[in-house]
């Protein structure tokens, strides 16, 4: 039976309240917010620190292997093809494709020079002129190209620089910080003298120290 | 009138508090959460309990979800449900999860979908309404699924509206109606069953 779009089942209903009247009647003992709580300040929220460095450092890897490779992409035949487009100052063919924010050209006769030493592949791309297959290595191409032009800009290179400079700084600090964690953590966990305090070195990593010591310094 | 106004009112008076509260647990006033869970821990309790019987096994369930809440508290968002709801969704996995390793001899009855089909609606209506087999329908509850057990509990224990229990269980309404009725079909044929046997 159906009202309101809820069964009415009445017996079943009944059946259910008896089922669970003594999930009904439980309670929790008298100690259970303090065992609660200390449950929970043993388990400090997970910021996961370590995560940190770990995301730095491969962010870091990354764009290493991308500059790496980039660079190794340019072989010597590249290179002189390269020159020689340039040199010949042939027409270029610009397509549409576009890699992130960039906008490639790519040299007609480069295309050409590339096309005889790369194995054709599909993916049509919608590039103006005739040579089908060219164009399809074009795109295959355009990583190297992408690369050739992104170094020749000055304004590029600072950026990267600045960009690995800063990579490098955020791993240090949180190194630092994960080994400064682990310092603190084992001073408080381990049974110390007395008189052997932490305190914080010229370039900010966490010593354990005496306190003699400290009245010699 | 006045009366609900004053109701509304205190609610979202209640609330507005409630968001205070997480936000500065969330600032790093741990201790305030002891306020949060006391509200809600013997609700989680009297959940956690219809599967798990034992109070001890019950209590420490509970104490899981109320941590597993704290550790997700951040990402609770007072848009998608209410507290209470979200915890409910928090021990209902839990308990469920417990259920499933601490005891895997579950006894289960499969019907097969042409029993189901061959009992027509109105019979299931007059045996699900019936109140003289009380006894063995507590015995064809105890033959279901934990989940199925844990959606009819919610269902007409609780007479929770489909849509909380959809956002507990994290199932469609529309899949939660079709196995609600599925449910009833086949606690109508194990009481059949059941009441044939003791005939016999």
């Amino acid at each position: 039976m159906k009202t309101n779009e809820k069964y009415n089942d009445r017996g079943l209903r009944l059946a259910m309240k008896r089922k669970y009247e003594d999930a009904e009647r439980m309670k929790l003992s008298d100690d259970f917010d303090d065992r609660l709580m200390q449950q929970i300040e043993q388990k400090p929220m997970h910021r996961h620190l370590w995560l940190y460095p770990v995301v730095g450092a491969v962010a870091a890897c990354i764009l290493l292997l991308l500059i790496l490779n980039i660079g190794q992409g340019q072989s010597p035949r590249q290179a002189a093809t390269t020159d020689k487009s340039m040199a010949t100052n042939s027409k270029s063919v610009t397509t549409n494709q576009s890699i992130g924010d960039h906008q490639i050209k790519i040299d007609d006769h480069q295309i050409c020079n590339r096309a005889a030493t790369t194995v054709q592949s599909g993916g049509n791309k919608d590039t103006n002129g005739q040579q089908q297959g060219h164009k399809r290595t074009a795109t295959r191409e355009i990583p190297d190209t992408l690369g050739n032009e992104i170094w020749q800009n000055p304004e590029n290179v600072e950026r990267a620089i600045r960009i690995l400079a800063d990579c490098k700084a955020t791993i240090q600090r949180e190194e630092q910080e994960m080994r400064n964690m682990v310092i603190e953590a084992t001073f408080r966990a381990t049974p110390q003298p007395a008189s052997a305090v932490l305190v914080t070195n010229e370039v900010g990593d966490y010593e354990v120290i005496e306190t003699k010591r400290i009245i010699e310094i | 009138m006045k009366r609900m106004e004053r109701q509304t009112g205190n609610t979202s008076e209640a609330l507005h508090d409630e968001t205070v509260l997480i936000h500065r647990i969330l600032d790093g006033q741990t201790a305030l959460f002891r306020q949060l869970a006391g509200r809600y821990a013997g609700q989680v309790l009297q959940m956690v309990a219809r599967l798990i019987p034992s109070p001890e096994e019950a209590e420490e369930v509970t104490q899981d979800v109320l941590i597993e809440a704290y550790k997700c508290l951040s990402r609770y968002d007072s848009r998608q449900a209410t507290f209470q709801t979200w915890l409910m969704r928090i021990a209902y996995h839990t308990a469920l999860k417990h259920y499933r390793q601490h005891h895997k001899h579950i006894r289960t009855i499969d019907v097969e979908q042409q029993r189901l089909d061959s009992i027509p609606d109105d019979e299931t209506d007059a045996l699900l309404d019936d109140t003289d087999r009380l006894t063995f329908m507590e015995r064809a509850i105890d033959m279901l699924k934990p989940d199925d057990q844990m959606l009819l509990s919610l269902y007409y224990f609780d007479d929770r509206p489909i849509r909380d229990i959809a956002s507990i269980t994290e199932h469609s309404e529309g899949y939660l109606r079709s196995r609600l009725q599925w449910i009833r079909k086949r606690l109508a044929i194990t009481i059949k069953s059941l009441e044939s046997n003791e005939n016999k």
